[in-house]
């Protein structure tokens, strides 16, 4: 143990300038980005269910008829939907789960025996959540309008503006209710307890999608820009209660 | 209330500047229970003090006040002059702690960990030496559960070092240890001491407090019901006329486990711990 002794006598660590506040701060987040990227089913499922949700309904090729009668592929609908899905679940799952297992385990009580406050650590999981949320917005958004194709209209920046917003409040929700999970068993429980109402409530539900009308199904996945290109250039709308090209 | 006794070791005698702790008239009520019932006592700088007690003394609640973990209801905790319920960063900043019951990140590898509690201390740890102090030098990139239950213990005394702290507090470390990792704890605390600093440790062993601390408090439902050097405590008791039932054994099967498994443990033969000691 000969390499130990020089931290026995006390006056020997180095310190580094600056509040335990700041660089408790950036090495709480830090920590909880590297959480993500070293568990891998964590990482799959994060990065991986928007993708596989993208292409199961792409492969099915499936429509749907919006509020002012117009019958758009249900992909143009489906990716702003999914990344305020993302906000949701990255929000939740990722605050809930973690945090309540540092709950149980003793590690927040480790941290709060610090000078670090623990407001400190609190704006860390908020901060590591929101960028890993807003990481798979991301990734949503490239596979979703760059590789299957998917028509969005309206504002970029509002959308990001509105999943940052969305995700902050899941995330705020998730820090709320760890502080009444008892353990890391009650989680499960108290998230279906927001998540079922917040989809039945979204209007998702009443969205059924449907075939694409008067054209055969395609009976494997294809991208829809490339569906596009070749058959019709244009979007499908309702002519004289019959869906066209235009 | 115990009266409080001076320092016997000559480390902790020179007393011009404040104790490392001094806890006065400490209540804690949890609802209608009362876990602290008034306690005081002072640990000077450079004694291991001990808190002795049964489960449900009050000692985890006197060591949750002292960090700052929980509030008191009534009385006073400070730490080298400086009162924690005003100061709180300021106080935990000299403090290097080891709860019970209190873990690390799974998802971060020892030098990780230290460099982590190091930031939430604002320090940047020596962490090589740390981990070298507890023998764990070779193993910065393992994680915690890769470790055995005495190799976690020690990590954990190498965690409450991060912030080079001249009052360090453990809550039973060596709870659910084998006797050899005991002992190897028992020395790396010995050495701290050596090192200038002060050390308040909570226990159930009566073994473990009479072999590490000059004094120590005896806690029981929430009072302090002696305290005093371990030797003194024991003539204490002798002079009321107390006598052990004498059973003279040359061996005890502590000590065939020590024959039989202690001699290499992590590299460290027991010979050289009992040197140590």
């Amino acid at each position: 143990m000969a390499s130990g002794e020089a931290i026995l006598a006390h006056g020997s660590a180095a310190k580094r300038p600056g509040s335990p506040w700041l660089s408790g701060f950036v090495a709480a987040t830090i920590s909880e980005i590297k959480s993500l990227y070293r568990e891998p089913a964590a990482l799959a499922f994060t990065l991986g269910q928007p993708i596989v949700l993208l292409v199961i309904l792409v492969a099915f090729d499936f429509h749907t008829t919006l509020p002012n009668g117009k019958v758009v592929p249900y992909l143009d609908v489906l990716v702003p939907g999914l990344i305020a899905f993302i906000g949701m679940t990255v929000g939740l799952n990722g605050v809930l789960f973690p945090l309540s297992r540092y709950k149980e385990r003793g590690i927040l009580r480790r941290v709060a025996a610090t000078p670090m406050p623990t407001g400190s650590f609190v704006v860390a999981m908020i901060v590591s959540r929101l960028l890993i949320a807003l990481a798979v917005t991301l990734i949503t958004w490239i596979f979703g309008v760059y590789v299957f194709g998917a028509d969005l209209t309206g504002s970029a920046v509002l959308l990001i503006a509105f999943a940052t917003i969305g995700s902050l409040a899941f995330i705020a929700l998730g820090i709320l209710m760890v502080a009444f999970a008892r353990s890391e068993d009650d989680v499960a429980p108290l998230m279906m307890l927001v998540l079922i109402p917040s989809i039945l409530f979204s209007g998702a539900a009443d969205r059924q999608p449907r075939p694409r009308p008067h054209r055969p199904r395609h009976r494997y996945p294809r991208p829809r820009h490339l569906v596009r290109r070749r058959d019709h250039p244009g979007r499908l709308a309702l002519q004289d209660g019959v869906a066209r090209y235009e | 209330m115990a009266t409080i006794p001076a320092p016997t070791r000559e480390s902790a005698s020179h007393t011009a500047q404040p104790p490392a702790l001094r806890v006065a008239n400490l209540v804690k009520h949890y609802k209608k229970f009362e876990a602290v019932r008034g306690i005081s006592f002072d640990v000077q700088p450079g004694e291991i003090f001990g808190l002795l007690g049964p489960n449900g003394a009050g000692k985890t609640s006197t060591l949750e006040i002292v960090t700052g973990l929980r509030d008191a209801t009534s009385g006073s905790v400070e730490i080298f002059g400086i009162d924690i319920a005003h100061h709180r960063a300021e106080a935990r900043a000299l403090l290097g702690v080891q709860l019970q019951e209190s873990d690390f990140f799974d998802h971060l590898t020892l030098k990780e960990q230290l460099e982590f509690l190091g930031a939430c201390y604002g320090v940047k740890p020596d962490t090589e030496a740390l981990l070298g102090y507890v023998d764990l030098a070779d193993r910065p990139n393992w994680r915690l559960k890769q470790l055995s239950g005495g190799q976690q213990q020690r990590f954990a005394l190498a965690a409450a070092l991060v912030n080079d702290p001249p009052l360090v507090l453990l809550d039973e470390p060596s709870t659910g240890l084998d006797p050899t990792a005991r002992r190897q704890l028992w020395s790396l605390i010995r050495r701290l001491q050596a090192g200038g600093r002060t050390i308040v440790l909570s226990t159930h062993y009566m073994e473990e407090a009479e072999e590490l601390c000059d004094r120590v408090a005896v806690m029981d439902r929430g009072v302090i019901a002696g305290i005093d050097t371990p030797l003194a405590l024991i003539q204490q008791l002798i002079d009321t006329g107390f006598k052990r039932e004498v059973v003279v054994r040359d061996a005890t099967l502590e000590d065939v486990f020590l024959h039989l498994t202690g001699n290499t443990l992590d590299g460290v033969s027991l010979d050289d711990a009992r040197k140590e000691d």
